[in-house]
């Protein structure tokens, strides 16, 4: 299958997840937490992370900001995702080269995925990145100097749930490389 | 000229990222008030049919609790008839119609446009809820909206075939309520637990028990008077208490938006009044 419908599959898949399963969940279950204020998990920050290596960040961006603005409007939150997104495709170059030890160059078309990268490499990508888009997005979201440690408890709490949620769709899905290599 | 082109080629990625930054943000700011008309909302057409989709199957799971609701509905509903109604103040005017039941014949001022809830959201600062009602079916913007356990939000945006409801659960949301001894106060959500809500400036002097109720006042223009909001839970200091929430906003399936025959009438009055800077 060419690249970019594969792509396409992937981006409809993560985020019929996240609108039509995550963004539910925190509605449907009656159960909350004591203290804690309501929060969803969010996965779809994963399709920006599982683009190819050689994407240029130009690109990386421009599809970052769609795919914000298309969670937008099923959140009725006008421009808050498109921003956050936007912010994590810019960082995500640095961050690869963080993370990979060979050359960026050398990778061409890898995608980043947990078995290509290692577990313990691929949890601090993630964790990283996670925090980057969380903070973002609730800063725009909440905006205020005065909540800073609100921002924080809900970027901590959310950011933990999307980890492990990351984490186990990668566990589930990204096995054929395994068998592959 | 040229350095310039040459430091826009070695950062042209960092002014891309500035550039749709920029886009984003201008985007919430001006949308930041939410009276101001949203471009993205889900009124849209597309994300509208496609929520109506996962509602289908969403909503066969649920048949049993809906089942529920709309039997405790049912149930108020033949209490209230059964009881004296509170005469209508407004007699005949072209605002109203009439409706005989049992050879009594009364004044309705409202009419309910039932609805179904196709999104909700309560985990954000200002939270919407979509609805499979629209302009066709007579929806117009600030209508009020209530269930069948209490209040609701108000319209904030219309398409032909849908419209986003502002949800009390809301930072700018404020509603006008009414205690049992009739003082007037108000109620607000902090943004923190979508099952209580804040009720402030009541004085002193008026001391709220304990599951007092709450209701709604005649001030407000898009709820009608005495609807249930909710009952009170704690005393946070003289002033101001928080409040049970009686509408559960985790579970919420079937609303109706109420048009106010009369509201014509009462806005120009009101307008009227306001003195134009």
């Amino acid at each position: 299958m060419s690249t970019p419908i594969k792509f396409t599959l992937n981006f409809i898949a993560i985020m019929a997840v996240q609108i039509f399963v995550l963004n539910d969940i925190v509605i449907k279950s009656s159960i909350s937490i004591l203290g804690f204020p309501a929060f969803i998990p969010f996965i779809y920050p994963l399709f920006i992370l599982l683009l190819p290596v050689s994407t240029p960040n130009w690109l990386g961006m421009i599809i970052g900001f769609f795919t914000g603005i298309t969670m937008d409007m099923f959140c009725n939150t006008p421009g808050m995702h498109a921003s956050a997104c936007v912010l994590l495709a810019y960082c995500r170059p640095f961050l690869l080269r963080l993370f990979f030890q060979q050359n960026i160059k050398e990778l061409g078309n890898t995608i980043p995925s947990l078995f290509r990268m290692g577990f313990s490499t691929y949890f601090i990508y993630i964790c990283l990145a996670i925090l980057i888009h969380h903070l973002a997005f609730y800063t725009v979201q909440i905006w205020s100097f005065s909540q800073i440690l609100f921002i924080l408890l809900k970027t901590l709490v959310s950011g933990i749930l999307s980890i492990l949620l990351i984490i186990l769709s990668q566990l589930l899905f990204a096995q054929k490389e395994i068998r592959r290599s | 000229m040229r350095n310039l082109i040459l430091l826009i080629q070695q950062y042209y990625s960092f002014f891309i990222f500035l550039f749709l930054e920029i886009i984003c943000l201008s985007i919430v700011f001006s949308n930041y008030s939410y009276q101001q008309t949203s471009y993205i909302n889900s009124a849209r057409n597309i994300s509208g049919n496609l929520y109506t989709q996962k509602n289908k199957l969403s909503t066969f799971f649920s048949l049993q609790s809906v089942n529920d609701s709309l039997q405790k509905e049912n149930a108020r509903l033949m209490h209230t008839l059964g009881l004296h109604l509170p005469t209508n103040p407004l007699k005949d005017t072209s605002y109203t119609t009439k409706r005989t039941i049992d050879s009594v014949t009364s004044t309705i001022q409202y009419r309910y446009i039932p609805a179904r809830v196709l999104n909700n959201s309560i985990d954000q600062k200002t939270n919407y809820i979509t609805l499979n009602v629209g302009s066709l079916q007579g929806v117009k913007k600030n209508m009020g909206v209530i269930s069948g356990n209490g209040i609701v939000g108000k319209v904030s945006h219309v398409s032909p075939n849908y419209c986003t409801v502002l949800s009390l659960l809301s930072e700018h949301f404020v509603v006008s309520a009414l205690v049992a001894d009739g003082t007037v106060g108000k109620v607000t959500w902090d943004g923190l637990d979508p099952s209580l809500v804040l009720l402030t400036g009541i004085p002193q002097s008026v001391k709220l028990k304990k599951l007092d109720s709450v209701f709604t006042s005649g001030y407000s223009a898009f709820f009608p008077e005495q609807i249930l909001i909710g009952r009170a839970a704690q005393v946070m200091n003289g002033t101001s208490y928080k409040i049970w929430l009686s509408t559960n906003f985790r579970n919420l399936h079937y609303v109706y938006v109420i048009e106010d025959n009369t509201n014509v009438e009462r806005s120009i009055l009101e307008d009227s009044t306001k003195i134009t800077p």
